[in-house]
């Protein structure tokens, strides 16, 4: 795979455009993966992975053919959506603006996908608190298992930067998560103090 | 509340340990782990973030990614192929339009003044009749010269060697040019 991987590299770099397919193919998944993460949305994600690939490709020949192409690819990715975000001068995504699937019938598969749904939103509302560039540094170690060096590397920082900065998003992101668990908790108290006039007068 | 716990006892608490860590940090650490009911909340949900991070799901794209990232090269290629034709179009619009100012502006005396003009281009043109006129003798004397040179026998020999080649010649090209016959 790595030899294969290799080859297409070398052919890409001449301009072909089959073998430049064919790592697309490869990294696709990974590279929409981490676009998704940062922006928050499946249109945009896709809009930033295929503009990853064609940066990707125009500065092929500039890749060294010694470092991890992952590594490389990913940091372009990484520096788009960071851009991006900037240029939406850090627009966040409310969860009321994410799609709600409509439940007609409470079959495992749907529930399944409800709890599918709510573990992407939680996820989306933890990264969405964070600074753009901190959130790539948290896609990179919790998704890619990316050390602090091939963060660094990634991100042209320093390894004691991305510890930093790496420490500073978990503790925003546990904030974030105390914060909502506690007014989630102070919703629920307030509908079970709220009397239901229904039942009272149905009731005799 | 950045003041409860050092970012080194934040980390022992969440990655389960630092070995360069001395005893007394980790004791001290977790002392005021123990008494501060905050830090306790926020290593919770620490752990719960770590955890749901974890465990998320890679998220896929639709099916069809690399076709439809293969149209969307084409286009780029298109409209890069269409931007540098427009770059080339506009410098040369650019240098015909430079070159044709210079000229105006080197032509503006002559149209000022004409008849200079008129007596210039005289001037020329007798010029360019008498150099032709040189030329021509020069070649005249040149050919009698080499006619006078060869033998008639190799004239003759000459001729007929080129009107063979010239027969040889229309025989290929119309055996070129028929249309090939394709063998079944």
């Amino acid at each position: 795979m790595k030899t294969d991987e290799a080859s297409w590299l070398k052919q890409a770099q001449k301009g072909d455009e089959e073998a430049f397919t064919s790592l697309v193919e490869t990294y696709h998944k990974a590279v929409y993966h981490l676009c998704f993460r940062m922006l928050g949305n499946h249109e945009d994600a896709e809009d930033a992975s295929q503009e990853t690939f064609l940066r990707a490709f125009r500065s092929l020949k500039r890749y060294d053919l010694n470092r991890p192409f992952s590594t490389w690819l990913l940091s372009i990715a990484a520096h788009h959506c960071i851009d991006l975000i900037r240029k939406r001068r850090m627009r966040i995504v409310s969860i009321e603006d994410l799609p709600v699937p409509h439940v007609q019938d409470p079959s495992p598969e749907v529930e399944t996908s409800m709890i599918s749904n709510q573990e992407r939103r939680n996820i989306q509302e933890v990264l969405a608190v964070l600074h753009s560039l901190d959130r790539a540094i948290v896609v990179m170690y919790y998704w890619y298992e990316f050390s602090y060096h091939e963060i660094a590397e990634a991100l042209r920082l320093s390894t004691s930067a991305v510890k930093s900065r790496l420490h500073r998003a978990r503790r925003a992101m546990a904030q974030s998560w105390m914060e909502r668990q506690k007014r989630l908790q102070e919703t629920t108290d307030h509908s079970l103090e709220e009397p239901n006039f229904l039942t009272e007068r149905m009731l005799p | 509340m950045n003041h409860h716990l050092s970012e080194s006892q934040w980390q022992f608490f969440l990655d389960g340990g630092d070995a360069s860590m001395p005893d007394e940090q980790r004791a001290a650490a977790q002392r005021h782990l123990d008494q501060c009911a905050h830090c306790q909340a926020l290593v919770k949900a620490s752990h719960e973030v770590e955890q749901l991070l974890r465990h998320a799901p890679a998220e896929s794209p639709r099916p069809g990614f690399t076709t439809r990232w293969r149209e969307r090269w084409a286009i780029a290629q298109q409209r890069r192929l269409r931007r540098q034709t427009l770059i080339v179009v506009a410098l040369s619009l650019l240098t015909s339009f430079s070159m044709l100012g210079i000229l105006s502006f080197s032509v503006w005396s002559w149209v000022e003044t004409p008849e200079l003009f008129l007596w210039v281009c005289l001037q020329h043109a007798v010029d360019f009749w008498f150099k032709a006129f040189s030329f021509k003798e020069t070649a005249t004397a040149f050919g009698r010269a080499f006619l006078a040179a060869i033998p008639p026998v190799a004239w003759l020999f000459m001729v007929g060697a080129l009107s063979e080649l010239l027969v040889l010649w229309m025989v290929s090209l119309r055996i070129w040019l028929l249309p090939r016959r394709v063998r079944r």
